[in-house]
């Protein structure tokens, strides 16, 4: 990892800095409109003052260009195949070779806040033999996330909950129970050997898999009853050119029921809001409603412009209906999201596809597993705990000022939230505390302090409500590397070093 | 649609230039293309936003969405590049390979600029993945994954180094 820290920064360092007033005194000029050279070209033409290696390479390439569209003329004239092949030969550019400036940094190191850090065990070394699997599934050993010396209720007493996990490798995506009863988690899927594919992830049930593929096609795939059996996934999302299905949840409790967004004319209007029921073999898709915006993004994040267009995104599939956020045009025309203000609303759509306005104003929306909803603005603005009909009931509890709510994550009973704030003010590493509220009582239940340069990854809910299961990340890794249980009731943690590819986990 | 800015910049915007630029010019620089310059990219980020919000001051947070805008831009010129190959290749002629860039720099900047622009964010600017999500418009999963591909494609050209070194 510590090369590839320097590495980053040999990258990033390998452009000379221009003086800032030269930078200034560009782009007024283009403002002005005293250039009419495209900004990149000029910009290229001016580079021999501040860039060595491209512009060696630039000027091996001007004869390689020349002498290509040369031989290109005299190929099409004659038609001598001798003639194309001297042609490529004599525009071969010699391979050049540069030194590489090394920065050396050192690592920070990190603290996390347990009492017990539980040993593994070398990962056996025969792996179970996997049967022949057709294309789309790959074999992913189990031994690469974790493994125990005791099952994982004695490594954490109490703890009685199956974990489900994504995972993600060049290999694919990972789909892995880890029952309490088991030291080590089981293969349930592994998936999509080119990695294009967007896990949706599993149902209620853990019966079917669910996940939108690289083409903008949704397929669902029965679990296979034996770990690492193969499994045909099958397409329930149209694969229509032009349209996308760009979001998917299952429903939080009701088994096989999956909802989903489709857009013609991707990512533009109008969204489709459709449901199935996957465990019926008879069931077709329902097309629910429509909205006029589009769907929001695709999974990928692959917007082509600078600015999003009006969306729709689907929050979760709760008993009340389906919480879908709205983005739309603020007074000025502009709709953003992330990082910069915009107009939300959220609605609820019942079975027959009726809107219920629920809450609306600028911000994120969590919604806890029985309906209950938490609302925010901006990174600034207060923070309200809501009613199912969005009427504001108290502030967030435990929110001081000048912090900054990031993300909050209901339990599973609506009592307590988790909440991940920035305690300088600031959306850097370094300052963010796991802080649990009880939302009736006003009070702090729990309070961990991430320190620098550590984030929290995935995380969880026990079912019980009484662990709460999160991932601290080295800020030097690219993923997280423990998995840590908070234990409400005794106020200690138990950390399970992992592999770091773990991409999302769910308690059942 | 034509920018309302004016024709020259005014203070606050140049104190705001000179504040973002060193930090954008590296993360620039770490997710460029080869033979591309990190400069260009920042100087086109910066005037493609002022013209399409008329001000930087109406953002509430410029730096993280010209480093989108910078990824965006790496992005389209993976696009042009591609589609210069593409155009190479079917005329019979060497096209300009990244494969002829042999050195290990440029050989990294194979890695997609999404993931080199999570890795960096991630790793040297120490962002969280919810924050990196958000400047680059996708999922924190997304990042996640972005970020998981780069640095194992990063670490496959650097263990074949390691191999090279020692061969």
């Amino acid at each position: 990892m510590r090369r590839l820290e320097e590495v980053l920064h040999d990258l990033a360092d390998q452009d000379k800095p221009l003086p800032t007033n030269e930078l200034i005194t560009r782009i007024e000029r283009h403002l002005s409109g005293e250039s009419d050279v495209p900004v990149v070209v000029e910009a290229r033409l001016e580079m021999d003052t501040h860039s060595d290696t491209p512009r060696t390479q630039r000027r091996r390439w001007l004869p390689v260009a020349v002498a290509a569209g040369a031989a290109l003329l005299v190929l099409l004239a004659v038609g001598l195949p001798v003639l194309f092949l001297s042609s490529n030969e004599s525009t071969v550019a010699e391979p050049s070779t540069t030194t590489v400036a090394s920065t050396t940094t050192v690592a920070p190191s990190t603290t996390v806040a347990s009492t017990t850090v539980v040993p593994t065990t070398t990962p056996p070394t025969t792996v179970q033999p996997t049967p022949a699997a057709p294309a789309e599934v790959v074999p992913f050993p189990p031994s690469e996330l974790a493994v125990l010396d005791v099952p994982l209720s004695e490594a954490v007493p109490g703890f009685t909950d199956t974990i489900v996990m994504t995972t993600w490798s060049v290999d694919g995506f990972g789909v892995m129970r880890w029952r309490s009863s088991e030291s080590m988690p089981e293969l349930l899927l592994s998936l999509d050997p080119t990695g294009s594919g967007w896990p949706v992830g599993l149902d209620a049930s853990e019966r079917w898999f669910a996940q939108i593929l690289g083409a903008d096609v949704l397929t669902v795939q029965a679990v296979p009853t034996v770990p690492g059996e193969p499994s045909r996934r099958e397409i329930v999302g149209h694969d229509v050119p032009n349209e996308a299905v760009a979001q998917a949840v299952w429903h939080d409790t009701e088994p096989g029921r999956l909802a989903w967004l489709e857009c013609p004319n991707f990512p533009d209007g109008p969204t489709t809001l459709i449901t199935l029921d996957v465990s019926d073999p008879s069931a077709e898709p329902i097309r629910l409603r429509t909205f006029d915006q589009g769907c929001a993004g695709n999974p990928w994040g692959q917007d082509e412009s600078d600015a999003a267009k009006p969306s729709v995104t689907l929050e979760r599939w709760v008993s009340a209906g389906l919480w879908v956020t709205k983005y739309a045009e603020d007074a000025e025309g502009d709709v953003t999201w992330g990082f910069d203000s915009s107009t939300a609303s959220s609605v609820l759509v019942d079975a027959d596809g009726n809107e219920t306005p629920v809450v609306s104003g600028a911000g994120m929306i969590a919604t806890s597993p029985g309906g209950t909803s938490i609302w925010r603005g901006d990174w600034e603005d207060p923070c309200f705990v809501l009613s199912p009909d969005g009427q504001e009931r108290s502030a967030v509890p435990g929110v001081a000022d000048g912090e900054e709510l990031g993300q909050a994550f209901w339990s599973p009973d609506g009592t307590r939230l988790a909440l991940f704030l920035n305690t300088d003010g600031g959306r850097r590493s370094g300052d963010t505390v796991l802080r649990v509220v009880d939302v009736v009582s006003g009070e702090i239940v729990a309070e961990l302090e991430v320190e620098e340069p550590e984030h929290i990854g995935p995380f969880a809910w026990s079912t019980d409500n009484r662990f709460f299961l999160y991932t601290p990340e080295d800020g030097t890794s690219a993923g997280p590397t423990k998995l840590v249980f908070y234990d409400f009731t005794t106020n200690t943690t138990t950390t399970i070093p992992i592999a770091d590819d773990l991409l999302e986990i769910q308690v059942r | 649609m034509r920018s309302k800015h004016p024709k020259k910049l005014d203070e606050r915007e140049r104190q705001l230039i000179e504040e973002l630029y060193p930090s954008l010019r590296r993360f620039a620089s770490a997710v460029r293309l080869p033979g591309e310059d990190g400069n260009d990219l920042v100087q086109e980020a910066f005037l493609r936003t002022i013209r399409s919000r008329d001000s930087l001051m109406a953002l509430d947070n410029p730096g993280a969405y010209l480093r989108r805008t910078i990824v965006n831009l790496a992005r389209d010129q993976q696009r042009s590049e591609a589609r210069r190959r593409t155009a190479w290749s079917k005329m019979g002629s060497p096209s300009q390979d990244l494969s002829h860039y042999t050195w290990e720099l440029e050989e990294l900047r194979l890695v997609s600029p999404k993931s080199r622009a999570v890795l960096y964010l991630r790793i040297i600017e120490g962002w969280p993945y919810a924050d990196i999500g958000e400047m680059l418009g996708c999922s924190q999963i997304s990042a996640r994954v972005a970020a998981s591909r780069g640095k194992r494609q990063l670490e496959a050209v650097l263990s074949k180094e390691v191999r090279d070194a020692t061969a």
